[in-house]
């Protein structure tokens, strides 16, 4: 004998459990659980990704970099948690050649941004703000000793391993595309302002990590490739 | 006769969405080219400010003073007359500067010696500017012929331009 049992009608039956027993054996029929459609989801994605600016200027010689990567969510394709981390590296002489400043050193910004584009096309239009900082060893040497006159005695100008520490904040403006794909492809404009900076008494350094070169406020800009998966 | 005034030409819109990327890419460009622009400071002398004083107020030195820095035996102040204060060359690497005040008057000269105890740090506004020592005074004292006692007023001796050192002079009646 077979019957049919069911708490509710066949006609919902996507999210009712339904029970059907046929000889000795009983199905039970677990209600389906409908998935929200992804753009009413908090959770949309999540992206990683780099910076080309910095790979592009070390590849091409340049005396400072900023190697970048950075990990992202996104919202409800409007808010976007970022968290950005990077290395940052110089190798600068002055202008006369005389001094030299070294630094290789991590830095990070957290921040969010937020897309004003209404329309979830896939292209994103972001205001964002950032909190960078850096603690970082730098040096500040010449090849050339340095000479008391009077005294008549020379000995090398070489400070190594000084330290550093600064903190500063990003306002940041940037566009974003579909490329294809997972693939995005995105710019950025960012205008930095130095909070603090903790330097050495031989000398401020010339860049600092993730900020650029050393001075209370300047700007900035990344060309990012990004994965959304 | 009003002639049909011909509409001037415009230039067309930047692509929606392309022209922002490229106008960005150049200024990134411009801006990673641009030069330094660093001033460096132009008043870069560092030197010992030596002030003279007597019974707690300034006074003149109005007999022949010459400053010796010894060990390389080099005068440092020349037989200066009416000086209530000196400027003076620091080491840039010693740890003692030992330098000797000789006042010539008409009875006699006398000598004492100054001794200056300090640290040297090498300083540089930016690496396109010229580097110099700084120090810190750490411990001074002097021999007491005409010195009665040295204070440290700056102890710090960089680009500052500050009384760094006040030397008191002993009275008539000591």
């Amino acid at each position: 004998m077979a019957a049919l049992l069911c708490w509710c009608s066949g006609a919902v039956a996507q999210d009712t459990l339904s029970v059907e027993v046929s000889g000795d054996s009983i199905t039970v029929t677990l209600p389906k659980k409908e998935r929200k459609p992804r753009e009413q989801r908090l959770l949309q994605g999540v992206a990683v990704g780099a910076d080309l600016v910095g790979w592009v200027m070390k590849a091409a010689g340049a005396d400072w970099a900023m190697l970048e990567v950075l990990a992202r969510v996104n919202l409800k394709d409007k808010y976007f948690p970022i968290l950005e981390l990077g290395l940052g590296e110089a190798d600068h002489s002055g202008n006369d050649q005389d001094y030299q400043y070294n630094v290789r050193a991590p830095y990070f910004r957290v921040g969010m941004d937020y897309n004003i584009n209404k329309k979830h096309n896939g292209n994103r239009m972001f205001f964002g703000l950032r909190y960078g900082f850096s603690f970082f060893n730098y040096d500040l040497t010449s090849p050339t000793p340095l000479t008391d006159l009077v005294w008549k005695e020379s000995r090398p100008f070489d400070y190594e391993s000084l330290h550093g520490a600064a903190h500063w904040g990003e306002v940041v403006f940037g566009l974003e595309m579909r490329l294809w794909k997972m693939i995005r492809l995105g710019w950025d404009a960012r205008i930095k302002f130095r909070f603090t900076q903790k330097t050495d008494e031989v000398g401020p350094p010339w860049l600092i990590p993730g900020y650029g070169k050393n001075d209370t406020s300047g700007w900035g800009g990344t060309f990012k490739v990004l994965v959304e998966l | 006769m009003i002639k049909d005034i011909e509409p001037t030409r415009q230039l067309a819109p930047l692509p929606h969405g392309r022209g922002w990327g490229w106008v960005f890419l150049c200024l990134l460009i411009f801006n990673l080219a641009s030069c330094d622009t660093f001033n460096c400071l132009l008043d870069t002398k560092v030197v010992c400010q030596y002030g003279f004083y007597s019974e707690g107020s300034s006074i003149s030195v109005s007999d022949t003073l010459t400053v010796t820095a010894l060990g390389i035996d080099s005068v440092l102040v020349n037989r200066q007359v009416n000086k209530s204060s000196v400027t003076l060359p620091v080491s840039y690497y010693g740890d003692v500067d030992s330098l000797e005040f000789k006042i010539k008057g008409p009875d006699g000269e006398a000598r004492d010696t100054v001794y200056m105890v300090k640290r040297n740090i090498g300083h540089i506004e930016d690496v396109s500017c010229p580097a110099h020592m700084w120090h810190t005074i750490t411990q001074v004292y002097s021999t007491h012929h005409l010195i009665d006692s040295v204070y440290i007023n700056n102890a710090d001796i960089n680009y500052d331009t500050q009384e760094n050192l006040q030397i008191y002079f002993r009275t008539a009646e000591e």
